[in-house]
């Protein structure tokens, strides 16, 4: 997996930098010194498994890290707070539950803590925010062909009755 | 006047060009009423000179309605038009002709035509107002007019030939001085206008520069207090910079600096007041040893002071709180605008209480719920033993947005947003001033009423 910042000094586009080390098979854990919203959500729609910013201890990257090499999702507050300011055109629909937990994950609620605030079992809040990502993914997936398309179509149906 | 048939209401012309235009119409109107003034005296001492003395008598009186129109319209609109203009022409063109042809002998080219002197105010006005050719066609009107009736008494030999030259070449030096001044008048006013224009930007930047400057300086000295001392500390030496205690102070120091950048990345130094009264609550929170998460954007610049002043005090006592109850060194604050108003959230995930056993105190009654809901806004809060707290504060009460702690008769609009819909199982976790007063299912602290048949929670 790489650890990657979301500027890095050759000024690239972080969602580009983010693809081409995804399509190359690696997992990637987004970092940065300061909130940079917009760049949160895109390089999460390209395929990103979390985002951290530096201030956090140790602990708590190591954490995160550990999350995305077992295949899991770093959610950080700051993840779930751009995503619930996410006014981007393209960005996908939440359903009034999902949205609910992230934007109570996002004021700093630890996922228990959320959970009860939006009155749901933990175990339920984590799953709404598995598929917050999921639509997410769905979104920044590109359609390169007609059966790509298709298939997207498809898979967004099955999301929907999720 | 430079151009005239351009903005004919002189609506949008600064105030220099209003003025030379203002000079232009009383000057005229003054000489065109002096003129008629003692045209009357003229007319009345030797009205034996006229043939047809009624015509010329109803000439004048016509001439006179006419002028008062003409120069009171000009007066409204603060310019005389063009069309006015050549009007004038036209009305003075048929009273010299009719007054000329009217007197006898050679009075016609003399100071007892009053037509004649009110024809030099013609000539003037139509410089002034009108395009230079067509000012020439009018002034060669004029004084064609002028020797067409005088040319009875002309070609009879009894007025004089080098009179009738002369007044007719009046009305061209008159105009041209007219047509001169008039342009010299407006070029003036616009120098003043545009001098006024740039000296008023010059005001407007000064001002916001000397904003900038007071704003640097708070910072410098925001600097000084935090990240400063921090760096003189550590490079003296005798700090150990693995030791908690240092750790932590860099990491505070190290949030302020954040905030600063993001302070300007994100709100372009807008979000007014509500973003300063913040900035202020958190610097206090992070003295006393408060490591505080803060996020705000989209912030509404434009907030009653008494608003700002009921969410930043609620803010400040919430996270008053986290210090003292919830024993964590961490909280996180978020502020977000949404249409028009804004929500704030304290977060800890520090030790919490259960609302139904510990109803009282934690400064939240007075010091947070009795002032939002009097400037208009509520607050509520949400909390359990282990789980942390939340106290969310909305502006105005009414904003339809989501609510974390339990404001169930809103309905929001809010893109992508939904109502909350909490199940029974929730219930009993939170809700503050239900617990409070009693009824359980008005969990929310401001004092809102909940509609019949919302959810009862508790």
């Amino acid at each position: 997996m790489i650890l990657l910042d979301l500027r890095l000094a050759d000024g690239s586009d972080p969602a580009a930098n983010v693809s081409r080390l995804t399509a190359a098979g690696y997992r990637v854990l987004v970092i940065s010194t300061h909130h940079d919203d917009t760049g949160i959500v895109a390089t999460f729609r390209a395929g990103s498994h979390g985002y951290l910013t530096k201030d956090h201890d140790l602990a708590a990257l190591v954490e995160a890290i550990r999350q995305v090499a077992a295949g899991e999702t770093a959610f950080s507050p700051e993840l779930a707070f751009a995503l619930s300011r996410d006014t981007e055109q393209q960005r996908p629909t939440l359903s009034d539950q999902e949205r609910a937990v992230l934007v109570a994950y996002a004021s700093g609620m630890t996922l228990p803590a959320a959970a009860r605030s939006v009155g749901v079992r933990p175990g339920t809040a984590k799953e709404y925010l598995d598929r917050v990502k999921a639509k997410y993914r769905a979104v920044g997936r590109p359609a390169a062909t007609k059966l790509d398309l298709a298939q997207r179509i498809r898979e967004d149906g099955l999301e929907a009755s999720v | 006047m430079a151009e005239p048939g351009s903005d004919p209401d002189g609506a949008g012309i600064g105030a220099g060009v209003a003025r030379a235009d203002r000079f232009v119409v009383y000057a005229l109107a003054l000489f065109r009423g002096l003129q008629l003034v003692v045209g009357l005296v003229v007319l009345v001492l030797r009205v034996d000179q006229y043939q047809r003395v009624l015509l010329v008598v109803a000439m004048y009186a016509a001439t006179a309605g006419w002028s008062v129109w003409l120069f009171g319209r000009a007066y409204r609109r603060g310019r005389v038009r063009a069309p006015d203009a050549v009007g004038d022409v036209a009305v003075i063109g048929v009273a010299l002709l009719v007054v000329g042809v009217s007197a006898r002998g050679g009075e016609a080219e003399t100071w007892s035509n009053w037509a004649y002197s009110a024809g030099t105010t013609t000539t003037m006005l139509a410089g002034a107002v009108l395009p230079l050719t067509v000012w020439l066609a009018c002034a060669g009107l004029l004084a064609a007019a002028l020797t067409g009736g005088a040319w009875p008494g002309l070609s009879a030999g009894a007025a004089s030939t080098s009179n009738a030259i002369g007044n007719a070449v009046s009305y061209f030096t008159l105009g041209l001085i007219a047509y001169a001044l008039a342009r010299y008048l407006n070029s003036t006013g616009r120098r003043i206008d545009e001098a006024n224009r740039r000296m008023l930007a010059a005001e407007v930047a000064r001002a916001a520069e000397r904003a900038r400057f007071e704003d640097r300086i708070t910072r410098y000295r925001e600097l000084h207090d935090t990240v400063l001392q921090t760096l003189t500390a550590l490079a003296r030496g005798g700090l150990d910079p693995a030791s908690e205690e240092v750790r932590a102070r860099c990491a505070r120091d190290s949030d302020y600096v954040r905030r600063l950048i993001e302070g300007d990345v994100d709100s372009d130094g807008a979000g007014g007041d509500l973003a300063r009264a913040m900035e202020q609550v958190i610097a206090e929170s992070t003295a006393f040893g408060l490591r505080v998460h803060y996020r705000a954007v989209d912030l509404p610049s434009q907030l009653p002071d008494s608003a700002v002043a009921a969410l930043a005090g609620g803010v400040r006592e919430a996270l008053s709180n986290v210090h003292r109850h919830a024993g964590v060194e961490q909280a996180w604050v978020t502020v977000t605008g949404e249409l028009g108003g804004v929500v704030l959230r304290v977060v800890d995930r520090g030790v919490g209480f259960d609302p139904q056993t510990r109803p009282e105190g934690f400064g939240l009654t007075q010091s947070i719920r009795a002032r939002a809901v009097e400037a208009g806004g509520m607050a509520g809060v949400s909390s359990s033993p282990g789980d942390g707290t939340i106290v969310e504060l909305i502006w105005p009460a009414s904003l339809p947005t989501l609510s974390l702690t339990g404001r169930t008769d809103v309905h929001h609009g809010d893109p992508g947003g939904g109502d909350r819909r909490r199940p029974d199982a929730a219930g009993g976790h939170d809700g503050l001033a239900g617990a409070r007063s009693g009824h359980p299912h008005d969990r929310s602290i401001g004092q809102r009423r909940s509609r019949p048949g919302s959810t009862p929670g508790g």
